[in-house]
């Protein structure tokens, strides 16, 4: 089992390797439950479809460009877009998703952007909601 | 939803996860028919409009629909109207339009008709057609019943109704995609009940052919309903929005067939993103709250659009369709709850109104624009309606239903009063479900106030049994009885649901629970009406004796079938009240989607004695949802539901109140403020059971002929006319003459009681050589007048005669005299030389004022046929009872009755004399051509020539006017007033029209007798349907000599004498009602000085 299998595509049968596109590493943790109910017996149930995130502790201006092209269409940069990826579960093991990639707002980002680096950015974090297994 | 979940629906509600992915469509209607108004003048209420430049297909273009009008083509900046009649040709034609006066209508304006059923008011129309008759419409011109037809009677048998659930949303992910389409529950109403689908029951059923149409579907029509088993099955190819329909009819009764049609739409989808947004719903739009509440009466969400919501995109006011996709563990499913077929629709609403946001921060800024939607109830709550009305008429002898007017109902009851206020008043039926309730509640009458569509409807149904009209998420209407307050057959709904707190619910409780009661005691009181007889019904709880705590509560005026159901009732009442469980707020896990204030269902709960720290154990406790409020996550495709409920609350029966006969409250009349100079404030009116006198301010008639001599000990006396001896004026009390069947009679009111004594008058002559010859004894004196120029009032005139109403068999009419104070006696014939066998029947007396020279009688002729009937005038010299002119009129007419003849004082330096006088009558202008035509005509010249006296052609007299009375002002003899009061037979408000000679013409609309009715608190409910539209007629006027704009009148109904002060614009009743029980015929105030 490799431990960065991470990859992204445009949909599931065109996803190329993350460190193939870029040169920083993510971590990645997917919620399968993101809605939690606890019930009357003290059980906790889970419901919603899951969400997975890709933490960057540091990224480059130019990995973030690279990611960027996945939501963007017709040079028109979106909040979010439908695309596939394939990011680890919390078993280690890693599954193939369709999704809908959701780009950090920009004030997040300009907040993660460390002064003085030639363009480095540090916690960025890029979320995938309504994964559907492929 | 009203039923059990399935164990299915209660396996997918069990497994997690659910996922929901919501849509949006906004019904956007296209334009079917276009055209331009071709007319240039068009004035209300002209609703046909031609048109030409016809484009599309006219045929397309249905009643019911909506036109814009516009200044260009497909413009709506001009109005809209409803669709009342299609289009009837091509290119040029007419089109019917709903009433209307906010439309500036003009030539070339631009028409288009859209494929659009929305929410109208419907107005009606009341249209008085001759004299007293009223015809009732709906819409214009639907009649309610065909007199010579008999057809319609859509007061008797109501149109069905079409049950057909929302609209329909589905993608088209195939090459096509298939609907079903259930119309099962479509319900006709009988006089006996509900009945659904084929099932004949009494009197009708729902036809077997209806008829569904589906635009673009295949099939595109269907013959059966389709029901939940066996829907019908529809198939479409092609994306788009389509109309469906459904008709119901009712196959009974033959002859009175009706329908009703409902409308729908059918969005066939594109997935978003795959055809340019061509018929592609919504999908990047934020629900950010959707609340169903008890106490609104239906649903309300909030839209958030943050891109382009243009006026194209949402159009103001349209329709909104939220829909979803829902999984339950990974299975998808339409939905679990809703109407059959359209679980998968979460809303129908409209468009109320919107929040536009423009924010210019230009970093952190959020622009966009949040619809609230409603459901149907949001959109009633706006348009305005007529008050209305309507009482039970069940049946007549002949067996036929008698409900020949609008504001009556064959077998009125529970639900045919709501149907009637739904179906005749607006357009609401045609766009959404009406499910009604399951009851048979008769009642006598309803009374439906102005106000909106929905509050007259709801303030109906909390009125009557306690109720509320609600809408579910689906905008389809329920007629629902608070299951709180239901008797026990209503009660028992089922029970949708066993909350389990494991698997159900989640987060926290929070249970309110009062420790205070809020009502102590509740008396509850209705009426049970079986048609013919009302029963009414107390109830109160506890018990006689209230609880400690609360206040008193008092609930009335219900539709109750039994004393039963008003105690059962009353105790439900006052333990909802009480009700220490009112808010019982949950939160469920997962996609709880059928949860619904509308229809009322109930859901269990229990809870162990560790559940909650006061060791609250519920088992299986009964809760009912009262709000429900869905929260859409997209980013996790979950839905939060939270909903609170009211513990269901039970209480004993109440017991039977006790029933205290309001005590009778005297009616004292309202004082006249200003009695005439001169009047003593005595009244006489003589009517068919002898004379009675009442004195202003006091509360009782007082007969004033006892059954004693002179009168007959046996027989009733017919006091026919009055006359004051006013040679008396100054002596108090003026003595009094008064003509009957019994003979002449004078009295003496001198003293407290009238001393009365008979003239002992000669026989008549025989004039007419009968055998046996008259005797005076058989004579029935009519008409009596004292001769004014008479200083000592021993001159009168009367009429004495012998015979039958409305026949002239055996006829004989004098004239008769005294000159003597009743010494000296003499007789006259009413004899014409061409008519001598058949004389008349007389009709009125008078002496004319100038010198008492000339006496004036009218009178009737009936004469066999072919000669038709005709009006009688006799004038007779004063000095010898010569015969000086004998008329008889309308020799080509039918039907002509020379009613009144009167003589007025005239002024001084006119040079007129006593050949003045008025005539009135029916028929009696010679020339008139106008057969049943009341006319009042007059003369100079002592009859030789008549004139119309005044212009009344635009008054409506060619109806059943019956009554009419003169008289003038004395000391301003120019001056006269006129009462014309129309026959009461006919069924309508009485019209009273007053005419002054010389100042004003005719003026109407006198409010003489609406002050008048009996006081509310006196009023039973059979007086609603049967006493107050009849006999409230005016039979007699007076002028009051001293002051010109006095005078009153009185009415033989309620024996009422009114006094206006200001010629007829107000009225004064000076007296309380006499006996209901007897005719009047006369009446006269007493001018005496007061004594």
């Amino acid at each position: 089992m490799a431990d960065y299998e991470y990859k992204i595509g445009v949909d599931a049968s065109h996803l190329v390797y993350l460190e193939d596109i870029i040169s920083s590493m993510c971590v990645g943790t997917h919620t399968r439950w993101p809605v939690l109910y606890r019930s009357g017996s003290g059980t906790v149930r889970g419901d919603g479809t899951s969400i997975a995130r890709w933490t960057f502790d540091f990224i480059s201006q130019a990995d973030l460009n690279t990611l960027r092209v996945y939501v963007t269409t017709a040079a028109v940069y979106l909040p979010s877009k439908t695309m596939a990826i394939k990011t680890r579960l919390d078993n280690g093991t890693f599954a193939v998703f369709d999704c809908q990639m959701e780009w950090p707002e920009t004030e997040d980002l300009e907040d993660s952007r460390m002064p003085g680096s030639g363009g480095m950015f540090k916690d960025v974090t890029i979320t995938f909601t309504q994964l559907r297994l492929y | 939803m009203r039923r059990v979940l399935t164990g299915t629906e209660l396996t997918y509600l069990e497994t997690l996860p659910h996922k929901k992915k919501v849509y949006l469509v906004v019904d956007i209607p296209t334009a079917v028919f276009t055209a331009r108004v071709n007319s240039a003048a068009i004035a209300y209420p002209n609703m046909t409009i031609p048109y030409d430049g016809g484009v599309g297909d006219h045929t397309a273009a249905l009643a019911g629909m909506t036109l814009i009008l516009g200044s260009s083509a497909g413009a709506r900046d001009l109005g809209k109207v409803r669709v009342k009649t299609a289009p009837d040709g091509a290119v040029a034609g007419d089109i019917v339009v709903a009433e209307n006066s906010d439309v500036e209508w003009a030539d070339n304006m631009y028409i288009t008709v859209l494929d659009v059923f929305e929410a109208w008011s419907v107005f009606p129309r009341i249209k008085q057609t001759a004299g007293d008759n009223f015809y009732w419409y709906k819409d214009w011109d639907i009649q309610c019943w065909h007199y010579l037809s008999g057809e319609d009677k859509n007061n008797v048998w109501l149109p069905p109704t079409s049950i057909m659930g929302p609209d329909a949303v589905a993608f088209l992910d195939g090459a096509t995609v298939t609907l079903d389409y259930i119309g099962e529950d479509s319900f006709t109403l009988c006089s006996n009940g509900i009945k659904h689908n084929f099932v004949a029951y009494g009197d009708v059923s729902v036809s077997a052919i209806c008829a569904w149409a589906f635009q673009a579907g295949t099939p595109n029509t269907a013959v059966s309903l389709g029901t939940r088993a066996v829907p019908i099955e529809v198939s479409y190819a092609t994306a788009g929005r389509y109309i469906h329909s459904l008709q119901v009819a009712n196959d009974l009764p033959l002859g009175h067939e009706k329908t009703h049609t409902g409308y729908r739409t059918t969005h066939i989808l594109n997935r978003p993103g795959t055809a340019s947004g061509v018929n592609e719903p919504y999908d990047e739009v934020e629900i950010r709250e959707e609340t169903a509440d008890f106490n609104a009466g239906g649903s309300t969400a909030t839209v958030r659009v943050w891109g382009d919501a243009d006026i194209n995109e949402f159009p103001d006011g349209s329709k909104i369709i939220l829909f979803s996709e829902n999984w339950y563990g990974g299975t998808l499913v339409s939905g679990i709850g809703g109407y059959p077929g359209r679980e998968n629709i979460d809303m129908v609403g409209w468009i109320m109104n919107e929040t536009i946001r423009a924010d210019f921060d230009p970093i952190k800024g959020k622009s966009y624009v949040e619809f609230r939607v409603q459901t149907i109830d949001g959109v009633m709550k706006e348009i305005e309606a007529f008050p209305q009305c309507v009482v039970d008429r069940s049946s007549q002898a002949s067996g036929w239903p008698a409900a020949t007017s609008f504001y009556e109902m064959f077998k009125l009851q529970i639900n045919r009063a709501a149907l009637y206020q739904a179906y005749w008043h607006s357009t609401t039926m045609n766009i959404v479900d009406f499910n009604i309730l399951i009851d048979n509640s008769r009642m006598a009458i309803q009374n439906f106030p102005s106000g909106s569509l929905y509050r007259q409807l709801d303030d109906y149904c909390a009125g009557a049994f306690l109720g509320r009209l609600l809408s579910d998420r689906q905008s389809c209407l329920w007629l629902e009885k608070n299951i709180q307050l239901c008797p026990d057959g209503w009660r028992t709904q089922p029970t949708v649901i066993a909350l389990d707190t494991t698997k159900h619910i989640h987060g926290e409780l929070n249970l309110k629970r009062e420790h205070r009661k809020k009502v102590r005691f509740v008396e509850l009181s209705g009426v049970g009406w079986t048609g013919t007889a009302a029963t009414p019904f107390i109830a109160k709880a506890p018990g006689t004796a209230p609880n400690q705590e609360g206040v008193d509560k008092t609930i009335s005026g219900l539709v109750l079938e039994s004393q039963a159901e008003a105690n059962q009732i009353v105790g439900y009442a006052l333990a909802n009240e009480n009700n220490p469980w009112p808010s019982v707020p949950l939160k469920f896990q997962g996609n709880h989607g059928y949860l619904d204030i509308a229809p009322q269902n109930w859901v269990t709960l229990s809870l162990g004695v560790q559940a909650t720290k006061r060791g609250v154990v519920w088992t299986d406790k009964k809760l009912v949802p009262r709000s429900v409020t869905r929260r859409y996550k997209p980013e996790t495709l979950s839905m939060e539901v939270e909903a609170t409920f009211e513990a269901e609350a039970t209480g004993d029966a109440g017991v039977t109140g006790d029933y205290t006969p309001v005590a009778e409250i005297p009616v004292v009349p309202p004082p006249s403020p200003v009695l005439p100079v001169g009047w003593n404030g005595i009244a006489y009116v003589g009517t068919d059971d002898g004379l009675y006198r009442i004195v202003t301010k006091s509360t009782e008639w007082e007969l004033a002929t006892s059954r004693e001599a002179p009168f007959s000990l046996t027989d009733e006396l017919c006091v026919n006319n009055i006359e004051l001896d006013a040679t008396k004026l100054g002596l108090g009390n003026l003595p009094l003459i008064i003509a009957t069947d019994q003979g002449l009679f004078h009295g003496d009111t001198s003293g407290t009681e009238i001393v009365w004594t008979r003239y002992d008058i000669d026989d008549p002559p025989n004039t007419w050589g009968t055998s046996p010859a008259p005797t005076e004894k058989d004579l029935e004196y009519t008409h009596i007048r004292i001769d004014e120029h008479d200083g000592f009032g021993n001159t009168f005139w009367f009429i004495g005669w012998i015979g039958t109403l409305g026949s002239s068999a055996s006829r004989q009419a004098w004239l008769g005299c005294t000159k003597s104070g009743g010494i000296v006696w003499h007789w006259y014939p009413l004899r014409d030389a061409t008519y001598d066998a058949q004389p008349p029947q007389p009709e009125s007396l008078d002496i004319d004022k100038e010198d008492g020279s000339r006496i004036f009688v009218t009178g009737h002729y009936y004469l066999a046929p072919p000669t038709p009937e005709g009006c009688g005038l006799f004038i007779f010299n004063a000095s010898d009872g010569s015969l000086s002119k004998a008329l008889i009129q309308n020799r080509e007419l039918l039907y002509g009755t020379s009613l009144q003849v009167f003589c007025p004082y005239l002024p001084e330096g006119t040079g007129a004399d006593g050949d003045y006088f008025i005539l009135y009558g029916h028929s009696v202008k010679w020339d008139d051509g106008v057969d049943n035509h009341y006319d009042l005509i007059f003369t100079t010249d002592l009859g030789v020539t008549f004139t119309e006296l005044a212009d009344y052609s635009g008054l409506d007299l060619t109806g059943e006017a019956w009554f009419s009375f003169v008289d003038v002002v004395p000391g301003n003899e120019a001056e006269f007033c006129s009462l014309f009061s129309p026959d009461y037979d006919s069924g309508g408000p009485p019209h009273h029209y007053f005419i002054e000679s010389d100042e004003v013409p005719w003026y109407s609309g006198v409010p003489a007798m609406e002050p008048l009715e009996i006081p509310e608190y006196r009023k039973s409910r059979s007086a609603y349907s049967t006493g107050f539209r009849h006999k409230r007629n005016a039979d007699q006027i007076i002028m009051h000599g001293g002051e010109r704009t006095e005078f009153f009148c009185y009415s033989p109904s309620y024996s009422r004498v009114m006094l206006s002060l200001n010629k007829g614009i107000s009225w004064y009743n000076i007296t309380r009602n006499l006996r209901d029980d007897v005719e009047t015929r006369c009446c006269v105030l007493d001018w005496g000085s007061i004594p």
